[in-house]
């Protein structure tokens, strides 16, 4: 999926979020949203999931414009947050039907899918555990999955790898976001975690201050910045 | 109350803001995000405004009617003893599953300390009904006192301060004592319908009618009707030697420390598990007496990564695990055949696809043949109670009728559909339902359903009712029959409103006071009046009027409708709030 965002401004109150993002991300690229506290990362991803409502311009999604009555655009993508929502009640593998249901990705294959997923991410003897009995690495997990099992064309997280999930379940994580990548679909997340941003990414977006403020390769903003080192650590010291 | 150390703010914040003064991009950031007026309606306003309307208008019925004095006391008796009732259920509500439970459990403070400060929070919010109080004694006081010599007339308004601060510690001392024995539900319903019989008496005299022809003894049945009592006989009627009624609820003091010797007791702070209590609370007030041991099968079901991984997990546990993932059960619907009546004919009326969005905004089929069942019955045996007593039809009909409200019978407003609430959320709050491709249209389709086929439902039963009522209070039954039936056509008209208005409470335009909500507020209060003049239409007049003012109604509403659907499907209407509400 192609998503442009055009002249996108979001404020809450007085405080500015978000300043005149403009943007395009190609399908098939991970991207990482980094800036410091309070730029307004989470803004531009509630933005995309159209759970915010903007202020001016627009978001583009293969060239049709995103507004929350586009069931059909809202179908293809996906925003988990960095705690994800669900019925504390409500057992785990019930919950990710629930979610396929609700996405209509409940197909005859659908069964095999979550329970290789729910074996990747250890989750097998939990699937009868009420939701709000899991550890918050467990409730990522679950969540995960059923954004996993779903199969979206554009991911949006909110700080994945702040979210207690374990070393085993990070890297699953990623080899699977790269796996739907590779197959055009989209990933944006947001970190605070440079080195994960710079190992982990096609394209980052720096954000400071509610604007953009660059939007490009890691190694394109090496080559600009023209001497070895940590480039990322390098600019948000230049940000401060 | 919470914690403050303000000398420390202070100084902190004299240096902070000399740092921010020399970078001016930092002054101006600091001034842009310092606090923000709230835009929010603070808790005390529904009070301050019952309060300014209740008040004055005692006064104006004291000078209209020089023997009105037995509704006045009638009235702060039933105010009096009803909030005392009230604030014991806020205060047990405040103690047990407060947020901020959550917020001091996380820091060194011992429950005791963290009671006493709930408890002085309580104390200084009653302050508003000695405010009321006092409000209203003073005015009737000088209004009692016009004509009357200079100093007499301040000793009434003096005595009449006096009896506000007796009456306001009656209610305190209610409430401790009340909170003590730790009641149900029941407490906050028997202040609230006291509050409401209060609130309607001073406003329409006639229906305390029965009650202010007994005896005046009468509301000492009430622990708030000894001042009340007192300020009647004693200040109103000139007898002096009745100023003594003043004294007997002061005993209620004495049972206070016991009360809070009880209500430490039980106070023990325990993390509870949230599925186990339903809450998102996972902090709880817990009667160390009522606790159980806990379950050795809730732990055995905890997965252990580690245990896991050494084969600790027995592998035909997992087997099991696997052929349930592998029938897929998981991913099909709800049988509804097998529901109850009313479900069963609701999801008759929905396709495969609104059934999958009902059940996600149920999470389960909820019980509504059973609730309509109950309130069938609560009908029939207020019906009953009027027959049997006739003179008690106000307080039958207000208890009833508060049941009824209670029963969520008024789907969507009275039912609750756990997919529209909103959750904490990276520090804000997010309706369940905006994380899903669910559209307005689609939620209104199914919540609408739902409404109608309720409310049908309740057609027949509340035609019954209102001519068995109309037959007992000597009226022809199908006049009784035709107010029920306007009153659920009436209500019938009114749901996409309230369908609406349900979707829009988890956004800033039904949170915050902004330019850009207040036409979408406007809007929302025209269609409540227009409600109201649509039901004094139809109260009023029969036939084509009636008829003319249920459409005008039905218009207005699905305007509305249509206006809150543009906003919300285009985008406007931010889902991202500060409160959970």
């Amino acid at each position: 999926m192609r998503i442009e965002i055009k002249d996108l401004s979001k404020s809450y109150g007085k405080v500015r979020a978000l300043s005149g993002i403009s943007l395009a991300i190609e399908p098939g690229q991970i991207v990482a949203v980094l800036g410091p506290n309070g730029a307004g990362k989470t803004t531009l991803l509630r933005c995309l999931a159209t759970i915010a409502a903007v202020d001016r311009g627009s978001i583009l999604c293969d060239e049709e414009e995103l507004r929350r009555d586009r069931i059909d655009l809202r179908q293809r993508l996906f925003f988990l947050p960095d705690f994800p929502l669900f019925y504390p009640e409500m057992k785990l593998v019930r919950h990710i039907g629930m979610v396929l249901r609700v996405y209509r990705a409940d197909a005859p294959e659908a069964p095999a899918r979550v329970l290789e997923l729910l074996r990747d991410f250890d989750l097998l003897p939990l699937i009868d555990s009420g939701m709000g009995t899991l550890s918050r690495g467990q409730a990522y997990k679950a969540a995960l999955c059923a954004c996993l099992a779903v199969d979206p064309e554009l991911w949006l997280l909110d700080e994945p790898f702040a979210s207690g999930m374990d070393p085993h379940g990070l890297m699953s994580f990623k080899n699977r976001a790269r796996d739907a990548a590779a197959r055009g679909h989209t990933v944006l997340y947001s970190t605070q975690i440079l080195d994960v941003a710079e190992g982990f990414s096609d394209k980052v977006c720096v954000i400071h201050k509610s604007e953009l403020r660059a939007f490009e390769s890691v190694a394109q903003l090496a080559e600009k910045k023209g001497t070895p080192g940590n480039v990322l650590e390098s600019l948000f010291e230049t940000l401060r | 109350m919470i914690p403050r150390a303000r000398a420390f703010e202070k100084a902190v914040r004299r240096q902070a803001r000399k740092l921010l003064r020399a970078d001016k991009a930092s002054w101006k950031e600091y001034r842009l995000r310092r606090r923000a007026p709230s835009t929010h309606a603070p808790p005390w306003l529904f009070s301050l405004i019952l309060t300014l309307f209740v008040a004055p208008l005692l006064v104006f019925r004291l000078r209209d009617d020089p023997n009105g004095g037995a509704l006045i006391a009638l009235v702060v008796a039933l105010y009096g003893t009803g909030s005392g009732f009230t604030r014991a259920a806020a205060l047990l509500h405040d103690i047990r599953f407060s947020h901020d439970l959550l917020v001091f459990a996380h820091l060194p403070m011992s429950d005791a300390e963290f009671l006493r400060m709930r408890l002085m929070r309580a104390f200084r919010s009653s302050l508003w009904v000695l405010s009321a109080f006092l409000l209203a004694y003073i005015g009737l006081g000088a209004a009692a006192g016009v004509g009357a010599p200079g100093h007499l007339r301040t000793h009434m308004v003096l005595f009449a301060a006096l009896l506000a601060l007796v009456q306001w510690a009656t209610v305190v001392a209610l409430a401790a004592v009340v909170a003590g024995y730790r009641p149900g539900w029941w407490s906050g319903w028997i202040g609230f319908g006291l509050n409401c019989a209060a609130f309607l008496g001073a406003a329409f005299p006639p229906l305390l009618k029965n009650v202010t022809q007994l005896p005046w003894q009468a509301v000492l049945v009430l622990p708030g009707g000894w001042p009340a009592a007192a300020f009647q006989r004693g200040l109103l009627l000139q007898e002096r030697d009745m100023l003594w009624l003043a004294a007997p609820p002061l005993l209620l003091l004495l049972f206070v420390p016991g009360a809070l010797r009880r209500l430490r007791q039980f106070y023990v702070l325990r993390e509870l598990s949230v599925s186990a209590q339903g809450r998102t609370t996972t902090i709880m007030a817990v009667d160390p007496r009522t606790l159980q041991p806990a379950d050795p099968r809730d732990a055995a079901r905890h997965y252990d990564f580690v245990r896991a991984h050494s084969g600790a997990v027995p592998a035909e546990d997992l087997w099991a695990a696997e052929k349930e993932v592998l029938s897929g059960r998981f991913l099909g619907p709800l049988d509804w055949r097998k529901l109850p009546v009313l479900e069963r004919m609701i999801a008759a009326c929905l396709t495969v696809r609104e059934r999958t969005v009902l059940e996600f905004l149920c999470r389960d089929w909820p019980g509504w043949t059973a609730a309509w069942r109950n309130l069938t019955l609560i009908m029939a045996l207020v019906l009953v109670a009027l027959h049997a007593a006739p003179a008690l039809a106000f307080w039958v009909a207000l208890f009833g009728g508060l049941y009824g409200l209670s029963s969520g019978s008024l789907t969507p407003t009275g039912a609750a559909f756990p997919g529209l609430r909103s959750l904490p959320c990276s520090g804000k709050f997010i309706p369940l339902h905006a994380l899903y491709p669910l559209s307005f249209g689609g939620l209104s389709r199914v919540l609408l359903s739902v409404a109608m086929f309720r409310t049908l439902a309740l057609l027949p039963c509340a035609v019954l009712c209102g001519a068995a009522t109309a037959w007992i209070m000597h009226r022809p039954p199908a006049q009784g029959a035709e107010l029920a039936t306007k009153a659920v056509a009436l209500l019938l008209a009114a749901q996409p409103g309230l369908v609406a208005f349900l979707l829009f409470r988890g956004t800033s335009y039904a949170e915050q006071i902004t330019l850009r909500s207040i036409p979408w507020q406007v809007s929302l209060l025209a269609w409540g009046a227009s409600l109201i003049v649509a039901g004094l239409v139809m109260v009023m007049y029969s036939g084509m009027p009636a008829a003319l003012a249920a459409i005008a109604a039905a218009l207005l509403t699905g305007l509305f409708w249509l206006w809150s659907r543009y906003l919300y499907e285009n985008g406007r209407a931010d889902l991202v709030r500060t409160t959970s509400g």
